[in-house]
């Protein structure tokens, strides 16, 4: 299937610096991507270059098979929605879906038939003649969504669309977005700093740094199989250990690093001898062990130095010593019948082979 | 020190008492919250009064007496307003000063709105913005004397666009209406007043949120249809300050009228001056009575049309 | 009626009354010739009489405060007073009204002299706000002009008694000043003979429907419907008794014609001020109006072929005075100005700009100073009072010397003075009738 929206060597300089630099990915129609990234990486950028509010100093964008070269935003057929919902303050819920629709010539009555319809879909039938002052976060995030909607976008933009809703509105929010991109069968790009957003909506999320894709692959490789350092510090909870191949037998491998040796699963790689990688171990696969227990391979001991309670998981960071801290997340459950942790104390944990992730590139 | 200069019984007690009054006088206000809210507004109030109110008032005292040749006689009556109100030139130069004042407005609105609009999204470094808006000061730097000679050598018979126009073959005959026409003071009042319209725009236009002008167009609106849906909506309250700042100025006005349209068409603030050219300073007030009612009047309908303390 | 003083000049006068002041005040320092009082007693019988060059008087309790038009509030002729009287002098330059304005609202109190237009010097008069001079105390008018002494004299008008009526508290007896005349000229029509190429000989030309839409005339309630009721009277186009002074009913036909005028578009600009004038005459944008002497000599200056008219119905009159306040603690500073105006020396300093001196004293200066004629053949008094070449009014161009001729020529012409009319306000409401027709 031809992709819905492609980007290929998509570069952009403010003065000296590079704000997108050679970007290329494709979405297909109907999917759902997500860009994250920390704040400066380049995704708002990425965004209005597709959105057409700015252009690109190299590279070529395709929405639906069209060279957007020179082509306006307001004849792009793209919705956006912005993190600060970008409402006319001037006219009311209606007007404001109905805006795109006057935009492009319809007449009066299938306005309001569309907008009506986009009204009901967001559960604000009965607010349509409410002026946008008196509207909740919630409310004004639905109307912003439903006016970029109405018009039936070839692809919609969401520029950190839950940034400013408060944390139980967002969950609400996700899963409401993520239903209706799926009654719809529009192509969503989602543009988010929230990896836990992304995480839960997209299909297929893009991990974006100084300007460069580092990753672009479904959320449980990202989460699970992380290409890169940076992407494995960015997306989940993860330990990272540097070092140096030991031994390299039977699908594991062995790694010698300033905490011990290591075993992980080599999963189909064979990296020579004295090699040095990177490997991650996610904080959830930790478990803790009795110290002197009978498991003598992938065992740490730490000093607790941070603790915190997350609903029904446990936050830890102990001290490795060596300036290495090591991230254990642990459920409630797994802690029943075991003194409490508590700052300062020793704890032991243990994971693995297989839940350690030799990263590709060093 | 402090002995040597001062007897040491009297001092302490002077502190006392100073602070034991203003105790006391705090502790009144706290329990009168009306009075001191009063105290706070009187400096204000005064000085409103020796500047504003016993001028006007006097203005509408006067506009009851009679002119005699050296002075004014406090002889009661309504003759002056009789006689201003009963002419037919009073009602006459009334609504063309408003023709004037309209036509200029509606000007100023249309020059203005693309002034401001191009200050605001084409001139992008903060200090040319400054600097173009600095430039439409200008005409309030130069004096009384170069306003009055510097139209001559644009609109003039022989003025730069005469010959600009002569020069394209636009015209075979130099133009006479662009000087000393009723119409021509318009090039004076456009230049004068414009400043007063893009200032409170080119606010108004800045307080508009960035995102807003960008989802205009990703919904499909073209920069022309973004100015006229969301732009000039959202500059509703910089142009009725604009429109207030013009329409007060414009009601004052006799200069512009006097040296450039050719003193031929006099407005309404140009009759008090000429009042008193020849001392009859009891006809001036009520023309000056007159002139600020229609202006208070006009003022309120106008705030009544657009309630500026909604925004 | 006078001009109101272009700023540009003012200020060249201000920076030229700095050098002087910085030239006082050097030689000051140097101590090298102050004229100590016995000196000046010997040499001088008066402290306002010339003092040679280099000279300064020692400052004196006295001061001048005095206000008037730029045309004769000057820093030029203060600090000049200042030099030779040591009375400390300054001046406000304002409008014809405002000096009038102020002092009547109670800043008579600010100044000592009022240096006025005689038209409007009665109201200061009337209000009681000025102090008769005797007139031995003004040495210099042993020299008056006949006009302002002999009601028989050339351009006395009989009938309103001006200019003597407006100069003396009994005009019979003449022992004191009400106003004692400081300059005066009289008032024609401005044009431009290049683009008329023709001579304009009356008053008739200013509505003459051959120049349609190429005339300007003066914004003024009084003086421009005062030549036009003269024209009419003149040429008896209309019943008009006093052309100075109309019945309302005169007024009417006057303003009705003017108006019938003015719809027909005769009047290309309605001027107001004396730059605006000398800028319309000459960047051709009018080709005539009724003007006044100066702006004519300015628009000459620029280099353009302009004339001064020499209505065959006479020009229009009129003096400037000094007025001494009531209460003035300087007294004899006043006394001291007013016997400066009239000594000569000012005088002179305005024949160039084309004003008269009512005292005859100017002619020794102006006979020892070539400053106008390019040539170098006639002196100040030969061209300003003699008219140059002209004796009589000069047909066509060039013209060397005054275009209207000598004193005695333009003085024997004069169709009214610019009194102040009885019904003042009704000119003032006609005037408006006029203006927004």
């Amino acid at each position: 299937m031809e992709s819905d929206v492609r980007l290929e060597g998509v570069t952009k300089r403010f003065g000296k610096v590079t704000a997108v630099d050679g970007l290329g990915l494709e979405v297909s129609r109907g999917e759902f991507v997500s860009v994250i990234g920390p704040s400066g990486c380049g995704k708002t950028t990425m965004m209005r270059l597709i959105a057409g509010l700015d252009q690109p100093d190299a590279g070529q964008i395709w929405i639906r098979g069209e060279r957007m070269e020179g082509v306006p935003p307001y004849e792009r057929n793209i919705g956006l929605v912005f993190q600060s919902f970008a409402l006319f303050p001037h006219l009311d819920v209606m007007a404001n879906v109905e805006f795109g629709l006057r935009m492009r010539g319809e007449s009066a009555q299938h306005r309001e038939e569309k907008a009506m319809r986009a009204l009901r879909a967001i559960g604000m039938e009965n607010l349509a003649r409410r002026r946008i002052e008196q509207l909740s976060g919630g409310q004004k995030q639905r109307v912003a969504l439903a006016r970029a909607l109405v018009v039936e976008p070839s692809l919609i933009l969401l520029d950190e669309p839950l940034g400013s809703l408060d944390a139980k509105l967002r969950i609400e929010m996700q899963s409401e977005l993520k239903s209706l991109q799926r009654q719809m069968g529009i192509t969503f790009i989602h543009v988010s700093h929230n990896q836990g957003e992304a995480l839960v909506m997209a299909d297929r999320i893009a991990v974006m740094n100084a300007g460069r894709f580092e990753q672009v692959a479904t959320p449980t490789e990202i989460y699970k199989e992380p290409r890169t350092r940076f992407v494995a510090e960015f997306v989940g909870r993860n330990n990272i250990f540097e070092g140096e191949v030991a031994e390299s037998r039977n699908g594991i491998v062995r790694v010698q690093t300033r905490h011990g040796v290591f075993a992980i699963e080599a999963r189909g790689r064979v990296p020579a001898e004295r090699q040095r990688l990177i490997f991650v171990v996610r904080a959830d696969s930790m478990r803790p062990v009795d110290a002197g227990g009978p498991r003598t391979e992938n065992v740490v001991s730490g000093v607790i130095k941070g603790l915190e309670y997350a609903g029904s998981v446990m936050l830890m960071v102990l001290d490795l010593g060596s300036d290495q801290e090591l991230k254990v997340e642990q459920h409630e459950s797994l802690s029943l019948g075991r003194a409490a942790p508590r700052h300062g104390a020793t704890l032991t944990v243990t994971w693995t082979p297989a839940d350690a992730h030799l990263l590709p590139t060093p | 020190m402090r002995q040597t200069h001062t007897p040491p019984a009297k001092a302490p007690a002077l502190e006392v008492s100073t602070t034991l009054v203003v105790r006391r006088g705090v502790a009144f206000l706290e329990r009168h919250p009306g009075v001191a809210s009063l105290l706070l507004v009187l400096p204000g109030t005064i000085w409103m009064m020796l500047f504003v109110g016993i001028p006007l008032a006097s203005i509408v005292l006067f506009s009851f007496w009679r002119s005699g040749f050296a002075g004014l006689v406090p002889d009661y009556n309504v003759e002056n307003y009789a006689a201003l109100l009963g002419g037919r030139t009073f009602w006459r130069i009334t609504f063309w000063t408003y023709e004037v004042v309209i036509i200029a407005l509606a000007g100023v609105i249309v020059l203005a709105y693309p002034a401001a609009y191009a200050i605001w999204r084409v001139v992008r470094d903060d200090r040319w913005k400054t600097a173009v808006l600095l430039l439409c000061v200008v005409p309030f730097w130069t004096s009384y004397l170069t306003r009055t000679i510097t139209w001559l050598p644009m609109f003039g018979r022989e003025g730069v666009v005469n010959r600009v126009l002569l020069a394209l073959g636009v015209i075979g005959e130099p133009l006479e209406i662009l000087l000393y026409t009723p119409y021509s003071m318009m090039w004076g009042l456009w230049s004068l007043y414009i400043v007063f319209m893009i200032g409170p725009l080119y606010h108004s236009m800045t307080k508009i949120d960035e995102d807003v002008m960008s989802a205009a167009a990703m919904l499909g609106a073209t920069p022309l249809r973004t100015f006229f849906h969301v732009v000039l909506p959202l500059t509703r309250p910089g142009l009725m300050a604009g429109s207030l700042f013009v329409m007060v100025l414009g009601l004052g006005e006799f200069f512009t009228e006097r040296v450039i349209g050719g003193a031929q068409n006099p407005m309404l603030a140009g009759l008090i001056l000429r009042q008193i050219d020849i001392f009859q300073w009891a006809s001036a007030s009520a023309i000056a009575v007159t002139l600020t009612v229609l202006t208070l009047v006009t003022v309120s309908a106008m705030l009544r049309l657009f309630d500026l303390r909604k925004v | 009626m006078s001009d109101e003083e272009t700023q540009v000049s003012r200020r060249e006068f201000v920076h030229t009354g700095l050098q002087l002041g910085a030239a006082l005040g050097v030689s000051g320092l140097g101590g090298l010739t102050i004229v100590g009082e016995a000196g000046a007693q010997t040499k001088r019988q008066y402290p306002w009489e010339s003092l040679p060059a280099g000279e300064t008087v020692p400052p004196t309790k006295l001061q001048l405060r005095t206000i008037g038009l730029g045309v004769s509030v000057q820093d030029r002729f203060l600090r000049e007073f200042e030099r030779r009287t040591g009375h400390k002098a300054t001046g406000k330059v304002t409008g014809l009204t405002p000096m009038i304005t102020e002092w009547l609202a109670g800043g008579y109190r600010n100044y000592d002299t009022n240096e006025t237009n005689a038209n409007r010097n009665a109201a200061l008069w009337s209000a009681k706000l000025l102090q008769p001079i005797p007139v031995d105390k003004v040495v210099p008018w042993k020299s008056a002009r006949d006009l302002f002494t002999n009601p028989k004299a050339l351009g006395h008008d009989e009938v309103s008694g001006w200019p003597l009526v407006e100069i003396w508290v009994n005009p019979k007896t003449q022992q004191e000043f009400k106003l004692v005349p400081q300059f005066f000229n009289c008032d024609s029509i401005g044009y431009r003979y290049d683009l008329l190429k023709e001579d304009v000989t009356s008053w008739g030309s200013l509505v003459d429907p051959k120049y349609k839409g190429k005339v300007g005339i003066l914004n003024d309630s009084l003086l421009t419907p005062g030549w036009c009721a003269g024209y009419m009277k003149k040429n008896n186009l209309a019943q008009i008794k006093r052309s100075d002074n109309m019945t309302r009913k005169e007024l009417d036909t006057v303003i009705d014609f003017l108006i019938k005028r003015k719809r027909e578009g005769q009047f290309r600009a309605i001027w107001e001020d004396y730059g605006q004038c000398v800028n319309m005459l000459a960047s051709g944008e009018i080709w005539l109006a009724d003007s006044w002497n100066p702006v004519v000599e300015d628009v000459k200056k620029q280099g353009v072929v302009c004339k001064y008219a020499f209505p065959k119905e006479g020009f229009t009159a009129w003096f400037h005075g000094v007025a001494v306040a009531k209460d003035t603690p300087n007294l004899q500073a006043a006394i001291d100005y007013v016997n400066f105006c009239l000594e000569g020396w000012w005088g002179a300093q305005v024949a160039p700009q084309g004003y008269y001196s009512p005292t005859t004293t100017c002619e020794t200066y102006l006979k020892a100073s070539k400053r106008t004629d390019p040539q170098g053949r006639f002196n100040d008094y030969e061209w300003w009072y003699l008219g140059g070449e002209n004796e009589e009014p000069k047909k066509g161009w060039p013209i060397r010397g005054r275009d209207t001729g000598s004193f005695r020529k333009r003085w024997s012409n004069v169709m009214h003075w610019m009194v102040w009319p009885d019904d003042a306000d009704y000119y003032a409401k006609r005037w408006n009738d006029f203006l927004s027709a």
